[in-house]
């Protein structure tokens, strides 16, 4: 496989979204919020967000308390000794962002929801040091911050992720596999994956497999017949021969 | 020939201590090229300016002269000093971010996240650098192995991090043979010259 990030629909989306985050017009609306149903690449593309930017990402665990979240900040800001008390943490995280800011992206940041006061702290050291806050999470979380006017009117920008269209598929081929594929082992894949961009790439990982087995000549849907291609045992391809 | 060569040919002694107009005159250049010229002489103290604007070689000047020492632009001495806080991001800083985001990867994984850029192989510069971090106690290995897809792959090693000590890259000091960490300011993992080749 080729070592390369395929800039799909849903992260041409996402580059968009932040840089009209940079470009917008209230220095406190610096929230992005990326949401969209599992499995559709929205932590993978934060991630190499934050890699390219220099960004922080921290996690949210599944029973945060701000206490925590700061910690994890103040550790990935790369503090030797984070603080014991809330109070100072918050001041080294806002110490270390002041010397060199940097966007914030938080991961899984439905996790935060049952105790609004995590996401209040995120709120409070971006409204202080203006710094672009990503957050990521599941298709629920806008629903859930639209109670809350002080998140809704900070949300600079919004980006859903879809699942990936036959579109993307292609362009994952072309990007990635290193042997050439006919278009129907594409529309094929694309079927078999339901736009899940793991599982799009788990199966060019396969068809490859099956490319280079053959000495490099292109893949037909009859060399994929029966074969699971997808991680799921009953999304075995049942394609007959054209 | 450069204006400094030039001038350090043109300089009294003999003669004696002659002014910037002189030295222009008699080295064959304009003013400022001569000014710029003195100011390196006397930076590497070989010219010395013996009262107010008039100038003469030092005893250190005249040795460089019979010598035909070349005088050059570049670094005096070895570089002790710690990389600036601005400087540009390589492919091994890319690397290290790329591990404390993803925390277990294999070398496929890391490199796109990290992303190539102009690096020549980055594979290769991959293995290298994991094999420093692991060596020094960084990084490990995780048992299992990511499919590789090349006929008779053995697959990709998985590496897992096991110190993350924050965002400044762990470097390897070829001269020194060890790896200095800048967030802890400290050597973290030394070689002895047995186990020199990776």
């Amino acid at each position: 496989m080729k070592h390369n990030f395929v800039q799909t629909a849903n992260i041409e989306r996402f580059l968009a979204a932040s840089g009209a985050l940079d470009n917008r017009g209230a220095p406190e609306a610096c929230i992005l919020l990326v949401d969209g149903v599992p499995g559709l690449g929205k932590s993978h593309a934060g991630k190499w967000w934050a890699a390219q930017k220099g960004a922080v990402l921290i996690r949210v665990k599944a029973a945060a308390t701000p206490h925590w979240v700061l910690n994890d900040l103040v550790k990935e800001l790369g503090e030797q000794a984070p603080a014991y008390s809330c109070e100072n943490l918050f001041a080294q995280a806002v110490g270390s962002l002041a010397k060199s800011p940097r966007p914030i992206v938080v991961d899984e940041v439905e996790a935060a929801l049952h105790d609004m006061r995590t996401i209040e702290t995120l709120r409070d050291l971006s409204d202080l040091l203006e710094v672009p806050l990503i957050f990521i999470g599941r298709e629920f979380v806008y629903g859930r911050l639209q109670r809350y006017k002080q998140f809704t009117t900070r949300i600079g920008a919004r980006t859903t992720f879809a699942p990936a269209t036959l579109e993307d598929a292609t362009k994952c081929f072309a990007d990635l596999c290193e042997c050439p594929v006919e278009p129907a082992v594409v529309a094929a894949v694309h079927k078999m994956s339901e736009g899940h961009i793991r599982e799009i790439v788990k199966a060019i990982k396969n068809v490859e497999r099956i490319g280079l087995r053959n000495k490099g000549k292109k893949v037909a849907l009859a060399d994929i017949a029966g074969k699971s291609l997808c991680a799921e045992v009953h999304k075995a391809a049942g394609h007959k021969a054209a | 020939m450069s204006s400094t060569m030039k001038l350090l040919g043109a300089m009294p002694p003999p003669g004696k201590p002659a002014t910037i107009a002189e030295l222009a005159r008699a080295a064959g250049l304009e003013r400022k090229p001569t000014v710029r010229a003195v100011d390196t002489l006397r930076r590497n103290g070989l010219a010395e300016r013996v009262e107010l604007g008039r100038y003469k070689l030092t005893a250190a000047g005249k040795l460089a002269r019979e010598k035909g020492r070349p005088i050059k632009s570049g670094p005096k001495g070895p570089h002790t000093g710690r990389r600036k806080p601005n400087a540009k991001t390589t492919f091994r800083d890319r690397l290290w971010a790329a591990l404390r985001l993803l925390k277990k990867a294999s070398i496929p994984e890391l490199i796109v996240i990290a992303g190539a850029g102009t690096a020549r192989d980055p594979a290769s510069g991959a293995r290298l650098f994991l094999k420093r971090l692991e060596r020094a106690g960084y990084v490990a290995r995780l048992p299992k192995r990511e499919a590789g897809s090349a006929p008779g792959s053995t697959g990709f090693l998985r590496w897992l991090l096991l110190k993350d000590t924050g965002p400044g890259t762990p470097r390897w000091s070829r001269a020194r043979r060890d790896l200095y960490d800048p967030n802890l300011d400290a050597v973290a993992g030394k070689e002895n010259a047995d186990a020199a080749r990776p």
